[in-house]
């Protein structure tokens, strides 16, 4: 029975305008959006390429200069583009983040400022989009009239004089309109994937394509939930046209509303740091730690050592190595030296952890506030959804901060070796008791300095930032089925 | 008269609807919504302003102040240099538009000048979705509810029997139309006036809207466009429902439409020009820059070489200038060369988004609340200027320093140049938001026409 009636509400939407427009929605959309993402990405990668080539360059050329131009001119830093972004754009518009790192500043993102400025009015559309707007609108109208449209056309009337359970009916409709909702989007999709196997430049990895998977399940469950909801609205309204407006309203709050209105009600409710107090900090924090570490204990050093008048160079005859009474010999400038050098290296380690410090204390402050948006957000499925779909595709809050944090211990291992090298030069020098003062860097301290690379996180923490967002998804799924089963149990059909 | 007749029955039978009933909650939950978020975030930003203001004037001075002079010119020309606010437009409440984009300051130094974001302390989710503000309202949900209006505002009738009934009247079909149209509009409008008039005195009570002719203008013209904008979907949906026989099939295709024309077209349209007018990344530009550095510095040693002295004296300083001019003459080419691939770029994208409504709406509102590309271009032209005239204050201040025994003048916060956006006056901004509202007219009588056809050979059968 049950398949008689899933094949009879098969064939019936098969035959329907509304299939039709699904179709061509599903792939039009779908496979347009893919093909403009591919191309957004071709672009990132082969502009990835050309830096990364001037990069290693400048990587090479900083081995034979003097570290201290790692530490004020700095190092560029660069992210791969990140495949799944053909897919889901995430909380960041461009793909592949960039900052520069050095030893004076606190290590910040980059804009993107190749991209177009016009997507702050139009944000390019992604499978999150469409899965959110597009696909929730049409299971509205592949269900608002699943269980009033058939009570006003009488034939729902017919079908329960014949001896049909009246869940058996109800599942029935649910399955077949369910399955030929899902059927274009499936197609679309696996066409779209089908279309990002064929390139070469997008070479998805096969835990990639498995997070792909888990995306499009993710989105099934998604259309599953607004579909009950479409089909329970539908068994509580005695006419079509009051349903689908009443399934706008609801779709208007919970997709469009709840989602956007959620982060900026959070804003107002949990204030984040007061960025004029974090930045005034971070402005204060060289110049203090400079004042503290390098002046005061170097005029204590040239007090006691004798380095007098403002410019202690004039003090030190540079072709010998000894100096006399009258004149100090290079040994002492030498000595002045590194002990500058240390006092500067411990100034600059001391900055950067300080504004490690200050950026954690930033992004603290800041997670109150994130999770009161995701908690309000998650009243609308759209945004159990959405929040699912970025963390999964790595373009969400969690990768960004993951980023930022191995961006931090790049710094101070970047730092770490330019103060090396400056430390080795300093021994070499009172070593070797020269007054040759040439000194080759790349030969007396060889090494190249480290490269950056992105890992991202673990796939248990993954797992944990999905996990609650799929689970409310089945959740709501199950209550509007059930809703939907209890109304349709006491529905007058007359 | 009998229009008279005809639009009061309309006006009736919606003012008794259940979905008059739900346009009117929706209205007023979400237009209210909307503007106390975007108020409160305004207010916010205001605070903030006005407290970056203050620190960097008293960071300024705090340098300005020092007894070690070689500290002063270092920090002020080279580590700290300026920081100037960037002041948030008046009316960026009711439309957000491109200010994301804006930095929230300027820093300036005597080599250039960069950008400071919001960096960690801005929300990370808040890139995810759109600014709920009164520009998206209008242009998502009154244009949906637009369409749930006039759906069935034909065919509907026929399949309840009321159009047949209503023509066998010597009723002329235009005025019937015409009923429909304005009684219909009339309906969907006033509780659209009703939210935002309301929301507006809230953001009055709350000193965020200043009754000044220039803002009262420039929310005249805004919900004068707004009404355009609503009206092309009313006048859309109105022709797909006197082109339909049944109201499921008109609301299929009406849905279709509005999916097309608001979330698929203007979406696409930054990311397809982007396609059609590739623009070279900015490391290519940087590249090339580098390139142009070297060069120039080999010219300058070979220089320093062939002429067998050191680097200094007033022949070689002289020649050494013009290669630096030279080289800086070549390298502004490059950075112009990016700007107007960039520039193209962005006018074939403004181009294709106004193939819809929805991207001729978003236009004409930001222009109208100054909050758009035009207001954009205005902050990097002033930010370009205070990068100009503070590298002229600075070397100035050095000139006096190497004519007074390395001593800076005495110095004030007042005397140094700060960063001066000039805001459009109402009509500028009506005059960057005509072409856009001239396509909503245009539209407007391209789809009430094609709609009056169809009506005047519709089967009522």
């Amino acid at each position: 029975m049950l398949t008689e009636l899933i094949r009879k509400e098969i064939l019936e939407h098969l035959m329907s305008l509304r299939f039709a427009i699904a179709c061509v929605l599903c792939f039009v959309v779908i496979l347009c959006s893919l093909f403009v993402r591919l191309q957004d990405y071709d672009a990132a990668m082969k502009d990835y390429h050309e830096n990364s080539a001037r990069l290693k360059k400048q990587l090479a050329d900083l081995e034979k200069g003097h570290p201290w131009s790692i530490i004020w001119g700095g190092v560029e830093v660069i992210q791969r583009p990140n495949p799944l972004k053909v897919f889901v754009r995430g909380v960041d518009p461009g793909n592949g983040m960039a900052a520069r790192v050095n030893g004076f500043q606190p290590a910040r993102l980059h804009r993107n400022e190749s991209l177009n400025r016009l997507v702050q009015l139009f944000p390019a559309m992604d499978m999150v989009s469409f899965v959110g707007v597009i696909m929730s609108l049409l299971a509205i109208v592949f269900g608002y009239d699943a269980v009033c449209g058939e009570k006003e056309r009488g034939t729902l009337r017919l079908m329960l004089s014949y001896s049909v359970p009246r869940d058996t009916v109800l599942l029935g409709k649910w399955i077949g309109g369910y399955v030929t909702l899902v059927l274009p989007f499936i197609l679309a999709i696996l066409a779209g994937a089908a279309v990002v196997m064929t390139q070469a430049d997008v070479a998805l990895t096969v835990e990639q394509w498995h997070r792909f998977a888990a995306i499009a399940g993710l989105a099934l469950l998604f259309i599953a939930a607004v579909y009950s909801m479409a089909v329970w609205v539908s068994s509580v309204t005695p006419r079509s046209s009051t349903s689908i407006m009443v399934l706008v309203t609801i779709w208007l709050i919970a997709i469009l509303a709840v989602p956007n209105l959620s982060p900026y009600l959070a804003q107002a409710w949990r204030e984040g740091e007061n960025p004029v107090e974090a930045q005034k900090a971070q402005l204060a924090v060289l110049w203090d730690l400079w004042q503290r570490e390098v002046d005061a204990p170097m005029k204590e050093y040239d007090r006691q050592h004798g380095f007098v008048g403002e410019h202690w160079w004039e003090n030190v005859d540079w072709n010998v190595w000894e100096g006399d009474g009258e004149k100090k010999g290079l040994k002492d400038g030498y000595e002045r030296s590194a002990f500058e050098d240390q006092c500067e290296t411990r100034a600059h380690r001391l900055s950067i952890e300080m504004f490690r410090k200050l950026d954690e204390k930033s992004v603290r402050s800041l997670d109150p506030q994130i999770e009161l948006g995701r908690w309000i957000s998650r009243v609308s499925p759209f945004s159990c959804f959405a929040l699912a779909a970025t963390e999964l595709t790595d373009t969400g809050v969690l990768q960004k901060r993951q980023f930022l944090n191995q961006l931090h211990d790049y710094q101070l291992k970047l730092c770490d070796f330019a103060f090396a090298r400056v430390a080795k030069r300093d021994q070499v020098r009172l070593e070797r008791q020269s007054t040759d003062r040439n000194f080759d860097w790349a030969k007396e301290t060889p090494g190249a300095p480290p490269a950056f690379v992105y890992t991202p996180p673990a796939g248990s923490e993954y797992a944990k930032a999905v996990l609650l967002d799929a689970g409310i998804l089945t959740g709501m799924a199950l209550v509007f089925l059930m809703l939907s089963y209890v109304s349709f149990l006491r529905y007058d059909v007359r | 008269m009998m229009l008279r007749l005809l639009i009061r029955k309309e006006i009736l039978s919606h003012v008794l609807s259940f979905r008059f009933a739900v346009t009117f909650v929706i209205f007023l939950v979400l237009i209210f919504t909307s503007i106390y978020v975007t108020v409160n975030g305004y207010e916010q930003e205001i605070a903030e302003h006005g407290a970056r203001v203050r620190a960097y004037q008293e960071h300024l001075k705090g340098i300005i102040t020092q007894d070690d002079h070689d500290r002063i010119g270092w920090r002020l020309f080279w580590d700290d240099g300026k920081l100037d606010a960037v002041p948030v437009s008046a009316l960026s409440w009711l439309g957000h538009g491109m200010q994301s984009i804006n930095p929230i300051a300027i820093n300036t130094y005597r080599w250039g000048a960069k950008e400071v974001d919001r960096g960690l302390t801005r929300n990370p989710l808040l890139g995810l979705l759109q600014v709920p503000d009164f520009i998206y309202v209008v242009n998502v949900v009154l244009s949906l509810l637009a369409v749930l209006f006039m759906f069935d505002a034909v065919c509907g009738e026929k399949e309840a029997g009321t159009l047949r009934l209503t023509l066998s009247n010597p009723v002329p079909r235009h005025l019937v139309l015409l009923g429909k149209w304005i009684g219909g509009y009339l309906v969907l409008m006033i509780p659209f006036l009703i939210a935002t008039i309301g929301g507006l005195v809230y953001a009055w009570s709350q000193g965020v809207l200043a009754a000044n002719s220039e803002q009262l203008t420039r929310i005249g013209l805004l919900l004068l466009t707004s009404c355009l904008y609503i009206a092309v979907f009313f006048n859309l949906s109105l022709f797909v429902s006197a082109a339909t026989d049944r109201s499921a099939t008109s609301l299929l295709v009406c849905l279709f439409l509005w999916v097309t024309f608001i979330i698929a077209v203007p979406n696409m349209a930054p990311v397809t020009a982007q396609i059609l007018r590739e623009t070279p990344s900015l490391h290519l530009i940087e590249s090339n820059k580098e390139a142009v550095d070297r060069e120039y510095q080999l010219k300058i040693d070979q220089l320093t070489q062939t002429t067998g002295e050191l680097a200094y004296g007033k022949k070689i300083e002289q020649e050494r200038e013009r290669l630096e001019k030279e080289r800086d003459a070549r390298k502004r080419q490059w950075d112009r060369y990016f700007e107007d691939r960039k520039h193209d770029q962005f006018s074939l994208a403004k181009t294709l988004a106004r193939t819809s409504p929805s991207g001729c709406w978003i236009f004409a509102a930001v222009a109208l609340t100054d909050t758009g590309p035009a207001a954009h271009e205005r902050l990097v032209a002033a930010r370009n200027r205070l990068e100009q005239t503070y590298k002229e204050k600075c070397d100035k201040l050095e000139e006096h320093r190497r004519q007074n025994d390395w001593k800076f003048p005495e110095m004030t916060v007042e005397e140094f140049p700060a960063l001066m956006v000039q805001n459009a006056s109402a009509a500028q901004s009506l005059m960057d938001a005509l072409n856009d509202m001239l396509i909503l007219i245009i539209l407007n009588v391209v789809c009430f026409m094609a709609a009056f056809m169809r009506f005047l050979r519709y089967d009522v059968r």
